[in-house]
C-alpha cells in the first residue's frame, strides 16, 4: 500500500519551472532530457520528483527512478501508467528506450529486446510485433537474397532513381523501404505514390512501408531532428542493429545500396555506422557517389530550395516527369507553399539573430 | 464476444495482472501467461481464464496476460474489462457475472 | 450497536489494496468508484469493485461502494453493477438536495426488483460536500428509510466556501455542526471528512479528538496508519469505563429493591446517563476490552 503515498503527476513540458524540475532529475539520472519528448509524468514525493517516464509518441523514455527509492516496484507503477496510457492513445505497441543495465527489470515489465548497442536498447512490449511487421510486407515466399535501399524521398529526384536503377541492375531482387515517419514536409502517402509512379518499370524491385523498425521514432529519433545537428550514435547503431540481426535475416538482404553522403553530418555519421555494423552481420554496404547535373550533385534539399525560390523551371532537371507533374499539380503547389512559409520563417529568425 | 480491437486492462502493480486482448480471427484461443507466480498457480492462472471465457463466449482472442501475484476475481475482473474494451462494447451483462 | 469509527477508503481500481482491505480491521471498507478512478478507467474499476465483492470474504467487516453521481455518465452502471453486487452500503458523493438520494434510491429500488433481491436491502449514505448539501443536511439524512449515515468531503466544500482547511479547522465547524446535528435529529450516523496529510501523525490526533469531542461517530480514513489511533481515541478510558460500570450496578440494585430514584455519589442517575454508560461499554468492548473481566475486578 506503500506506493499510494506518492502522487503521479503529469508534467507539462511547455512550462519552463516543470520542464527544468524534469530536467535536473534526469540529469541527477544520467538521462538526458530529449526534445522530442511529448508526455512525461513523474512520481511525487511532496514536491521532490522520486520517479519520471515519459513518451515521445509509442515511444517510451527517460524512466528512472531516485536510489533512495527503489525496491518499492515504482518503475512497475510508473510503466502501468504509461502503458495504459498509450492503450487509451490508440497505440497498438509501444517502443522502449533503456541502458542495457535495465533489460531483466523491463523484460519483467512485459518488454521484448528489439536491437542493442553498447550503451542502449530498444524494447517493444509485445513479442510479435515484428514478424506481424514482417508477415505484412508483400514479397515472394522464396529465399532468394536480395539487395536493400531505405529512403525518405522528400520528394522522389532522379537521384533517388539513380541509385535504385543501379540496385536492380546489380542485383535480381531489391528491397526498397520508405521511411512511413510523417515528419518530413511531403507526406508519407505522396512520397510513396511519387517512387511508385516514378520506378514502375523496374520489375524486380519490391517497395515496402518502413514502419517503426527502420528510420522511425523509435529507432531512431535523432534523425529527425537534424536542425540540431545531434549525432546521437547511440540510436543510429540500435538503427543498424534492428536492420542487420532483424530485417536483413528475415527477408535474406545481403547487401544495403546507400548514396554518398558529403552535406549532412547526422546522414554522413549513419553512413560511416553502417559500414561498420552491417558487413559485421553478413550485409555489404555499397556506396554510390550521388548523380551529378550541370550545377552539382542531385538531392531532394536542393529541389525544396527551388520551390521555396519558385524557381520551379529548373526541377525538370533534378525530377522524373512523374514527380515534376505532382510539383505543378494543385497539391503540389500547396506543398510548395508550406515550404515558402518555412524558408521564411527561417529566414527572419536568422535575421533576428 | 467478438474481439474487434485491442484491448487492455490492469496494473504491473503488485497483486495486479495486466491483460492484453487481441482479434484472432478464425484461430481460436491463444493464452500467453506471464507470471511471477507461474510455477505454483499458472495453470489455476489459465483455468480461470478459460472459465472466464467461457462465459463471455469469447472464441477467438490472443489473451497475454502479466501477472504480478492477481488474486483469481483479480484476474477475472481484468479479463472482463479487456475484452468489453476488445469488443467495443459497453453493454455490461452483471447478472450474468455473479 | 454497529460502530462506524474508521471507513477505510479504497481506490476503485487498486488490486493489492482491494486484496488487504479487510486485514486492518477498520470498521466499514469503501470501494472508490468516483474521484480516485480517472474517467478512462471507470470502466475497469467497476469489474474489479464488483468481482471483489462478489468474491471476497471481508469478514464481516462493512462493504460500502462510493459511486460516481446521476450527473456523471457513470453513476446508472455503478448501480446496476453494485446492486448484483451486494455491498451493504452505496454512498452517493457530492449530495445537495433529498431529491438526489431520492433518485438513487429509485435506480436501486428497480434493480433490486429485476434481480429479485429484497427491497430495501442495499443501504444508503450521502456525502456532503458543498455548501447547499451542508444547509439540506437535514432532509437528505431524511430523504430515505435507506440512510444510515452522512458524511462530510471537506475538499470540495472549503473550495466552495473559498477558503482552504486549517490545522484547527475552524472553517469547517459550521459544516461538521450542521452534519453532525442533522444525523443526530434523524438518528442516523455522522462520519467525518478525511485527514489528507498521512504522514501528519500528530495534526491527525488533534483532528480526531476534536471530532469525536464534537460527537461524531467515525472518521473516512485513507490509510491503513489511520485507523488505530482513531480507534485508540474512540475508546473509552478506564475511568470512563469505571463509570459506567458503576452506573450499571447502581441500576441492578436499584431494580431489585424497586426503588424509585436512583443515585450514584449523590447525582441522581436518569434516561440519558444510563444511555451514556451503555454506550461506553458498548465501544469499550468493541475496541478489544474484556468487560467481564473488569466487571468480576468491580464485584470482587
Amino acid at each position: 500500500m506503500s506506493a499510494e503515498q506518492y502522487e503521479i503527476r503529469t508534467i507539462n513540458l511547455r512550462r519552463a519551472s516543470e520542464r527544468n524540475q524534469l530536467k535536473t532529475f534526469l540529469l541527477q539520472e544520467n538521462l538526458t532530457l530529449e526534445s522530442d519528448l511529448d508526455y512525461a509524468i513523474c512520481l511525487m514525493d511532496g514536491d521532490r520528483i522520486i520517479g519520471s517516464g515519459c513518451a515521445s509518441g509509442n515511444v517510451l523514455k527517460c524512466i528512472a527512478v531516485d536510489v533512495d527509492y527503489q525496491g518499492q516496484a515504482l518503475t512497475n507503477r510508473i510503466i502501468s501508467y504509461l502503458r495504459l496510457r498509450g492503450f487509451h492513445e490508440g497505440y497498438s505497441s509501444l517502443f522502449l528506450f533503456t541502458k542495457p543495465g535495465n533489460e531483466t527489470v523491463f523484460s519483467e515489465l512485459g518488454f521484448f529486446t528489439l536491437a542493442k548497442s553498447p550503451d542502449a536498447i530498444l524494447m517493444e512490449n509485445r513479442s510479435d510485433g515484428f514478424q506481424i511487421y514482417i508477415d505484412s510486407l508483400k514479397i515472394p515466399d522464396d529465399s532468394m537474397p536480395a539487395a536493400s535501399i531505405v529512403m525518405n524521398c522528400n520528394p522522389f529526384t532522379l537521384g533517388h532513381r539513380y541509385l535504385i536503377e543501379k540496385a536492380c541492375g546489380e542485383n535480381e531482387r531489391v528491397h526498397l523501404f520508405v521511411v512511413k515517419e510523417d515528419l518530413s514536409v511531403f507526406p508519407f502517402d505522396q512520397r510513396m505514390s511519387l517512387i511508385q509512379e516514378g520506378c514502375s518499370d523496374l520489375k524486380n524491385l519490391f517497395i515496402h512501408e518502413g514502419r517503426d523498425y527502420i528510420i522511425s521514432h523509435a529507432t531512431f529519433p535523432t534523425y529527425f531532428i537534424k536542425d540540431s545537428k545531434i549525432i546521437n550514435d547511440s540510436y543510429a547503431r540500435i538503427d543498424l542493429d534492428l536492420f542487420a540481426r532483424r530485417i536483413a535475416p528475415a527477408l535474406s538482404i545481403t547487401k544495403r545500396y546507400v548514396g554518398e553522403e558529403p552535406f549532412d553530418v547526422v546522414t554522413s555519421r549513419y553512413n560511416q555506422l553502417m559500414k561498420e555494423i552491417l558487413p559485421e552481420n553478413g550485409v555489404d554496404v555499397v556506396e554510390i557517389p550521388r548523380k551529378s547535373c550541370s550545377d552539382g550533385a542531385v538531392s531532394a534539399t536542393k529541389v525544396r530550395k527551388a520551390m521555396a525560390d519558385n524557381r520551379y523551371g529548373e526541377l525538370k532537371n533534378w525530377v522524373p516527369p512523374t514527380t515534376y507533374d505532382f510539383l505543378l499539380s494543385e497539391e503540389g503547389q500547396k506543398i510548395g507553399e508550406i515550404i515558402k512559409r518555412k524558408a521564411l520563417s527561417v529566414a527572419k529568425e536568422s535575421e533576428q539573430v | 464476444m467478438k474481439i474487434v480491437k485491442t484491448g487492455m486492462a490492469g496494473s504491473l502493480e503488485s497483486s495486479d495482472v495486466l491483460i492484453t486482448v487481441d482479434s484472432n480471427p478464425g484461430k481460436g484461443r491463444n493464452v500467453n501467461l506471464n507470471s511471477i507466480v507461474k510455477r505454483q498457480y499458472g495453470k489455476q492462472i489459465l483455468k480461470v481464464v478459460d472459465e472466464t471465457l467461457e462465459q463471455l463466449s469469447v472464441k477467438d482472442a490472443k489473451i497475454r496476460l502479466e501477472d504480478k501475484g492477481a488474486l483469481d476475481c483479480t484476474i477475472r475482473a481484468r479479463l472482463e474489462a479487456a475484452v468489453y474494451r476488445a469488443a467495443g462494447s459497453e453493454s455490461y451483462p452483471w447478472e450474468n457475472l455473479t | 450497536m454497529k460502530l462506524r469509527r474508521t471507513m477505510l477508503y479504497v481506490p476503485g481500481n487498486n488490486a493489492g489494496m482491494m486484496k488487504d482491505a479487510h486485514i486492518y480491521r477498520s470498521d466499514s471498507v469503501m470501494f472508490d468508484l468516483e474521484d480516485s478512478v480517472s474517467l478512462n478507467e471507470k470502466d475497469t474499476a467497476r469489474f474489479l469493485v464488483f468481482n471483489a465483492l462478489t468474491t471476497l470474504d471481508y469478514g464481516g467487516i462493512e462493504t460500502v461502494v462510493r459511486i460516481n453521481g446521476l450527473d456523471s455518465p457513470y453513476g446508472r452502471e455503478d448501480i446496476r453493477a453494485m446492486v448484483r453486487a451486494r455491498p451493504n452500503v452505496i454512498r452517493l458523493p457530492k449530495t445537495e438536495t433529498a431529491q438526489d438520494i431520492k433518485d438513487v434510491e429509485e435506480l436501486i429500488e428497480e434493480e433490486e426488483k429485476a434481480c429479485g433481491y429484497e427491497v430495501g436491502t442495499i443501504k444508503l449514505m450521502a456525502a456532503i460536500e458543498g455548501p447547499l448539501g451542508v444547509l439540506n443536511a437535514y432532509e437528505i439524512a431524511l430523504a430515505s428509510t435507506r440512510m444510515i449515515g452522512i458524511a462530510l468531503g471537506a475538499e470540495d466544500y472549503v473550495t466552495s466556501m473559498k477558503t482552504k482547511r486549517s490545522p484547527e479547522g475552524v472553517e469547517i465547524l459550521f459544516a461538521r455542526s450542521m452534519i453532525l446535528n442533522a444525523a443526530r435529529a434523524a438518528g442516523i450516523y455522522a462520519i467525518d471528512t478525511v485527514y489528507a496529510d498521512v504522514n501528519n501523525e500528530e495534526g491527525f490526533l488533534d483532528e480526531v479528538k476534536l471530532i469525536h469531542q464534537l460527537g461524531f461517530d467515525g472518521k473516512s480514513v485513507i490509510t491503513p496508519r489511520q485507523i488505530q489511533p482513531v480507534h485508540d481515541i474512540f475508546c473509552p478510558t478506564n475511568k470512563e469505563i469505571d463509570h459506567a460500570l458503576k452506573v450499571l450496578e447502581v441500576i441492578k440494585e436499584a431494580e431489585s429493591k424497586q426503588s424509585g430514584v436512583i443515585s450514584l455519589n449523590g447525582k441522581m442517575v436518569d434516561k440519558p446517563i444510563v444511555e451514556r454508560a451503555e454506550r461506553v461499554l458498548e465501544m469499550a468492548k468493541a475496541s478489544g476490552i474484556n468487560i467481564d473481566e473488569l466487571e468480576d475486578d468491580y464485584n470482587e
